[in-house]
């Protein structure tokens, strides 16, 4: 593994992928941590996608993965390519020594895939974090703590996303440097596309409801529906808790992103921004029956607060991220996603 | 002016006193006499109203009736039908006035509706409150498609008509001391959505509503006026002409739905 940066050295990244994660998340948020990081190296499949991002950050263009795990100046590697190569993708960047993979989610595809980071990451040394934003949020974060802090669990946890189109927000986070490739043509079917709805939507907030469950090791779909054009309604059991989680995407202007998590004597809440654009941290309040107190917005969101964590690991100044830790959000939602989707398939959902 | 007499069955004196100092000068209240009876909607409310119709009464007021009614309604409805009883519900939600001017704004195909609501009445009260709500809004609630409840929570998915539309309703409703209680009722379309929010104590605390279209938003003007009062005054007024038996068979309906919700384990 790469030796634990010392302070004040700038920290050098490898970008996997120029598609619009990369250059209206990772790169500004990487811009405005500049006095820790520097993008060193950007690879995607095409090339001139690769030069043209690579252009706008002062980086080099690496003509292969490969290449771009050899360079020194690369400690840590971002994964921002369709998840079907995160695994081999990650395990690359680990066995080549790298300090830090930041894998977009979800994690992998298989949770053999989850396991066989983790054992590498385990052997290697090397740190594996998730990109799931909002666990880095001040919003989350307050959430958490006020929540860690009760005697009694929640016993309703409710996920909300409402959202626009992502298209809505290019223009606003970043710009078309060259046209994407256009994907090819599927087929796909209605249990598919809910299972592309939980690992591609819900795995934004997943980790997030884990966390706030006693017993998150077998969580059961009791019901789910598949909503048109994109969007989902589940209702999920974990021990004594319930889940509901509901997802839609219109084609308007409004988003709403909430999490929140209510006991017969408190209620925590958080309302987070949309991705892509650099909008500030999330809102979170706690209710009692007597008081509410209240995280009110910050500069910095969760992308933000995630490079800083990152930061603070390969620096040696914040503890490494368990590779336990992401295999089990990784089951957790592989669990909701294959069971919802087999309900639907059977049609009972619907 | 002529005035109008009102007389109380089962509500607690304070909050009767709070109600009629809010009502219009031409209201009276009457310790018996009244021409029109309200009846507290505490879970024996079905029994109070018989008993009043027996006695030759013809209009009543329901406030709140409670959802421990669900499905022993008969004899009640048959009176009412019997005697051409005139029967107004005062529900805090879905009679609150800003509900017909949100209905009135909505200018689109909503496929899907969620309501989610709080409060520390038993869940069964706290879904018919959600599924009432629904009802006065436009959708109207069928059947149940799927529930998982207890007595801290309920969320199920209800198979609604809206105009001539399908429609699924899911309700989320939560028992809770903690921060206020309300419910809110949302509106998912492909490129509208409309959300009302509205608080769940007896005050005349504003609603808020808005409309969303594509690139714009309408919001709601304030109505400071709770529920009950508006009730009150188009009763007075006379203007709800519905049959007492067809009111209460509608209930009846969707208090069925949320017990059954409410017990679904």
């Amino acid at each position: 593994m790469t030796q634990v940066s010392e302070p004040n050295r700038l920290l050098g990244v490898g970008i996997v992928g120029s598609g619009l994660v990369t250059r209206s998340i990772h790169l500004p948020a990487l811009a405005a941590l500049a006095d820790d990081f520097a993008v060193r190296a950007i690879w995607d499949l095409h090339a001139d996608l690769a030069e043209a991002t690579a252009r706008t950050c002062g980086a080099c263009a690496a003509p292969t993965y490969d290449a771009m795990l050899a360079d020194p100046a690369v400690e840590a590697v971002v994964i921002g390519s369709p998840p079907a190569f995160h695994a081999a993708q990650t395990i690359a960047a680990l066995h080549a020594g790298k300090a830090m993979v930041l894998v977009e989610k979800p994690l992998c595809a298989t949770l053999a895939e989850a396991e066989a980071i983790a054992r590498a990451a385990r052997e290697t040394g090397g740190m594996v974090v998730v990109g799931a934003m909002h666990l880095f949020d001040p919003a989350w974060r307050f959430m958490a703590q006020q929540v860690k802090a009760q005697y009694s669990p929640p016993s309703l946890v409710r996920s909300c996303i409402i959202l626009p189109p992502n298209g809505r927000f290019d223009d606003w986070a970043s710009e078309v440097i060259l046209p994407m490739p256009a994907p090819a043509p599927a087929q796909r079917t209605e249990a598919m596309m809910m299972y592309g709805a939980i690992m591609g939507l819900a795995i934004h907030d997943l980790p997030l409801v884990r966390r706030l469950l006693v017993d998150a090791s077998s969580p059961e779909v009791l019901h789910a529906v598949r909503l048109a054009p994109f969007g989902y309604m589940l209702t999920l059991r974990a021990g004594d808790q319930m889940v509901d989680m509901f997802a839609f995407m219109h084609g308007h202007w409004r988003p709403e992103w909430t999490l929140s998590a209510t006991a017969p004597d408190w209620q925590a809440h958080a309302e987070f921004t949309p991705s892509f654009v650099m909008a500030g941290s999330g809102q979170a309040s706690f209710a009692t029956p007597a008081q509410v107190t209240s995280q009110h917005p910050l500069a910095e969101n969760g992308y933000a607060g995630e490079w800083r964590a990152i930061a603070a690991m390969m620096r040696g100044e914040a503890p490494p991220p368990s590779p336990d830790e992401i295999v089990q959000d990784f089951a957790f939602a592989l669990a909701i996603a294959e069971q919802a989707s087999a309900m639907i398939e059977k049609g009972a959902g619907q | 002016m002529t005035s109008v007499k009102l007389e109380c069955d089962g509500l607690a004196g304070v909050w009767s006193r709070a109600l009629a100092a809010s009502l219009p000068a031409s209201v009276q209240w009457a310790e018996r006499g009244g021409d029109i009876v309200l009846i507290g909607g505490q879970d024996d409310w079905a029994a109070r109203l018989r008993a009043r119709m027996e006695a030759g009464k013809q209009r009543f007021i329901v406030i709140d009736p409670q959802v421990g009614a669900a499905g022993r309604l008969d004899d009640t409805i048959a009176m009412a039908d019997r005697i051409g009883a005139r029967i107004a519900l005062s529900e805090t939600h879905a009679d609150n006035p800003a509900v017909a001017p949100f209905r009135a704004g909505l200018d689109g195909v909503y496929t899907a509706a969620t309501i989610t609501g709080q409060g520390k009445a038993v869940m069964g009260d706290l879904v018919l409150q959600q599924l009432r709500l629904a009802r006065v809004a436009g959708f109207v609630p069928d059947a149940v498609q799927h529930a998982a409840a207890d007595t801290q929570r309920a969320l199920a998915t209800v198979r609604a008509r809206h105009g001539e539309e399908s429609a699924l309703l899911r309700l989320t409703a939560v028992y809770s001391r903690a921060g206020k209680a309300h419910h809110r009722l949302m509106l998912h379309g492909r490129t509208e959505s409309a959300s009302l929010h509205l608080w769940s104590d007896p005050a005349a605390r504003p609603a808020n509503g808005f409309h969303i279209s594509e690139d714009r938003t309408t919001e709601q003007p304030t109505i400071y006026e709770s529920a009950h009062r508006a009730v009150f005054r188009s009763a007075l007024a006379l203007s709800d002409e519905a049959s007492g038996g067809a009111i209460l068979r509608q209930w009846d309906h969707d208090a069925c739905l949320a017990m059954a919700i409410a017990a679904a384990g």
